[in-house]
């Protein structure tokens, strides 16, 4: 009988310590696939400077508040270059400083899609999609193919039709490094008669100086 | 006399016992009320690991409003609900490769755009005529110094559409900054609602995909923000950045 109650006494106190360290169970569920899909459009500038932080829509007579690219002429121009919007230091530099460039900072492959909706006075003149991936040895290392079926190939007067979209990159791999990003170079045509500030529609401004 | 002695004997142990089991749960008791009472009481620790690479580490100002980085970190499906956790830029699995946005920022780009989800999928089995309720995060890239109104749509196909009733909530997203430093509504917790109806028995597909914030919205977040807003849209993803999968039985 005494033997019995010690070995209750004993069971009941492990028991009831168990029960007391309950609290600090823990329950683990992970995500079979955690797929990220994500992507980032960079564009001429640099922290420093932090121009973006004191951008006013002034310099753009009607510029709002999707003002992103600029493509500025006071005459009827062709392969204008676009720069920043509010900041004509923030240019594009032919293929050496693209306008854009676009990561894919995600961990599945991405197709990125670019439009254009233009006022009738502006028309994209010339359109560039390359690969930067220059401390990886060359274009392949981002995996990306351009539409056609081209890997890394540079493309030229490619056309944006106004409110419908235009496949920039198939495809395009997690950017694993910083130096694998996607370059956008874009010239513009101005035509006659553009007005100063003329909106041109989504991120893209057509704009004289004012 | 020995039987005597045997029983005096087990009584003390029965005893010495009650009482070494008081004890521990005495212990256990006041040890937890303390613990309880110390965490109660004072400033939660900041638990965040240090990152660094080859060229440094990300200085703490980095993260300063976002909420404490909790001892438990963890990422499941509990804490993809709780903005302690979903806060963390370490809840999503990118961002400890593209430190070097905070360590050593590239000097002649910036982010002006740019977003993602996570995680960008989930599948579900169930029966007609029930619910499934689907979370997911919508955060501002890493590297983007712009607030982003961000509109979230409803992507299935035609022929499916009778099928079912979807919505997201929200559907109209502000997405604030995540550099230089990340702003507290970097990411947003979304939920997508899906009411089945009587879809014959398949897998269905349903996506959310992203256009800019509608006009009202906008006008409202420009006149806050100035050109440190935008709305974006005029370069996007082809396919949708959340997928859900319905295997409906």
């Amino acid at each position: 009988m005494d033997k019995l109650l010690i070995i209750t006494l004993i069971l009941a106190i492990l028991v009831m310590s168990s029960v007391a360290f309950a609290e600090f169970a823990t329950t683990k569920v992970f995500f079979n696939i955690p797929q990220v899909t994500s992507f980032a459009i960079a564009m001429p500038d640099t922290y420093a400077g932090a121009q973006n932080f004191s951008i006013t829509a002034t310099t753009l007579a009607s510029a709002n508040s999707t003002d992103f690219v600029s493509f500025n002429a006071t005459a009827p121009a062709s392969w204008v270059q676009p720069s920043a919007a509010g900041s004509f230091t923030r240019n594009q530099s032919g293929n050496a400083t693209p306008i854009f460039q676009i990561m894919n900072l995600g961990n599945v492959n991405i197709t990125i899609n670019m439009t254009l909706n233009d006022s009738g006075t502006f028309a994209l003149q010339g359109l560039n999609v390359s690969v930067n991936a220059t401390t990886t040895g060359g274009n392949l290392a981002c995996g990306n193919k351009l539409p056609g079926g081209a890997v890394g190939a540079n493309e030229t007067a490619r056309n944006l039709t106004n409110s419908s979209f235009t496949t920039l990159i198939f495809n395009l791999t997690p950017t694993a490094t910083a130096a694998c990003k996607v370059n956008v170079t874009m010239w513009g045509f101005i035509n006659s008669g553009v007005t100063p500030g003329e909106y041109a529609g989504n991120l893209i401004t057509n704009s004289s100086k004012t | 006399m020995g039987g005597l002695l045997l029983v005096v004997i087990m009584k003390k142990i029965i005893a010495a016992a009650i009482a070494f089991g008081i004890l521990i749960l005495v212990a256990i008791y006041f040890s937890s009320s303390i613990s309880s009472f110390l965490i109660k009481n004072q400033t939660p620790t900041d638990y965040r690991p240090t990152h660094c690479n080859q060229d440094g580490c990300i200085i703490p100002e980095v993260f300063s409003k976002l909420p404490k980085y909790p001892e438990d970190f963890k990422i499941d499906s509990v804490t993809l609900e709780n903005e302690t956790y979903f806060k963390q830029p370490e809840f999503y699995p990118t961002f400890e490769q593209n430190i070097f946005y905070y360590v050593n920022p590239p000097t002649d780009y910036l982010g002006f755009y740019g977003y993602g989800a996570f995680p960008s999928e989930g599948t579900y089995t169930r029966g007609q005529n029930q619910e499934v309720i689907t979370p997911f995060l919508i955060y501002s890239s890493w590297y983007v110094i712009k607030y982003q109104g961000l509109k979230l749509n409803v992507a299935m196909d035609d022929s499916i559409k009778d099928y079912f009733d979807v919505t997201i909530d929200p559907d109209v997203v502000l997405l604030e900054p995540t550099f230089p430093v990340f702003e507290n509504n970097w990411t947003q917790l979304v939920k997508m609602r899906v009411k089945i109806k009587n879809p014959p028995a398949g897998r269905y597909s349903i996506g959310v995909t992203v256009s800019p914030a509608p006009g009202n919205y906008s006008d409202l977040w420009y006149q806050k923000y100035g050109p440190k807003y935008t709305s974006g849209g005029f370069i996007s993803l082809s396919q949708p950045i959340y997928k859900v999968t319905l295997n409906i039985q």
